[in-house]
């Protein structure tokens, strides 16, 4: 049982999980690349434990982080929160978690990849297949690297740009946001066919059974948005 | 079972009208559940769509595992034109009940 990489699947579909990796293992805009892969094994294991409550962070659990984590505890314990528990999210939870980070970028920037780690390893999981290995992670500082003019107008989080409220979610990080653009395009519909083209389809699945497939999917995640 | 093309959500656990959608609502929820039963519906949808769409219908859904977690993640809205067009639909599926807008008393 290989990787998706090596599963034979259509060419756009392959490279933009190999884009997802590699990104993860390059300095972020708020993160180091070890950082970066640090936040994506943390998705791992917190999928491999499903069964921990909401309630219960695994900073606050014994012997769940190791005392030389790279991550504070206020990063570990929101990817844990966002894989396993994404419907339970409040401001409230927001507001405390942004507390123990360092600004609100890195928090945009730790959702980022957790998102995108989840639809990764969510499909070769759906797949029967092997999840990618990760990274190394290497060398170099942040980029530093924002979106223009941020302000927190609609989202809990700081955005710029106009368009659909759910494609802006992650404008504060646009390096990171194309990476997730190019993996949405290769895992639903290209994002100009969103609201623009709704009979498109890549000659498998027609447009509507695309969007009941999605539908489902996002009621079975109690997904608010 | 279509209904002029549209999706109809009354009936979305069936399938809501659509070709061969009680197979991909059955197949989304066997690879979810990663039980013994997601092999067999691979092996299903592949016979009745093929398999270049039984691995599309799992890229969708694996893709919605990653937009929710953004948009619950960020506190995104719903954009104004789609809470206009959605009161019904949303009232048929029953999302006023969830979890996420119980707590969060959001109304868009």
């Amino acid at each position: 049982m290989g990787t998706i990489l090596d599963a034979g699947l259509r060419d756009d579909l392959t490279d933009a999980h190999r884009e997802v990796i590699d990104a993860v293992g390059r300095p972020g805009a708020s993160w180091t690349a070890p950082e970066r892969v640090a936040i994506a094994a943390e998705v791992r294991r917190a999928m491999e434990r499903p069964d921990l409550p909401p309630w219960q962070t695994p900073s606050s659990t014994d012997g769940m982080v190791a005392p030389d984590h790279p991550l504070e505890a206020a990063a570990i314990d929101a990817v844990w929160r966002i894989t396993n528990h994404p419907g339970t999210l409040t401001r409230d939870w927001y507001d405390e978690i942004v507390a123990g980070l360092t600004s609100p970028e890195h928090y945009v920037e730790l959702v980022a990849i957790a998102a995108m780690m989840n639809g990764i390893d969510r499909l070769a999981h759906f797949l029967a297949l092997e999840p990618i290995p990760l990274p190394a992670g290497g060398a170099g500082e942040p980029t530093g690297e924002r979106g223009d003019d941020l302000t927190v107008s609609s989202h809990w989080v700081p955005t710029t740009g106009g368009g659909p409220q759910v494609m802006r979610a992650l404008s504060a990080v646009p390096s990171d946001r194309a990476t997730q653009m190019t993996l949405l395009e290769a895992q639903y519909v290209p994002p100009t066919a969103l609201v623009g083209d709704l009979n498109w389809d890549r000659g498998t699945l027609d447009r509507r059974q695309i969007e009941l497939v999605a539908t489902h999917t996002s009621i079975v995640n109690e997904c608010f948005y | 079972m279509e209904t002029d093309g549209e999706i109809d959500p009354a009936r979305l656990a069936d399938g809501a009208g659509v070709p061969h959608g009680a197979e991909l609502i059955a197949f989304v929820d066997a690879i979810i559940a990663g039980d013994d039963e997601a092999a067999t519906a691979r092996a299903r949808l592949t016979n009745a769509l093929g398999p270049e769409a039984m691995v599309d219908a799992a890229a969708v859904a694996a893709n919605f595992f990653m937009m929710t977690r953004i948009a619950d993640a960020t506190g995104t809205p719903l954009d104004e034109r789609s809470v206009a067009m959605s009161n019904d639909l949303r009232a048929d599926l029953g999302i006023e009940g969830f979890t996420s807008k119980r707590l969060t008393g959001q109304t868009g």
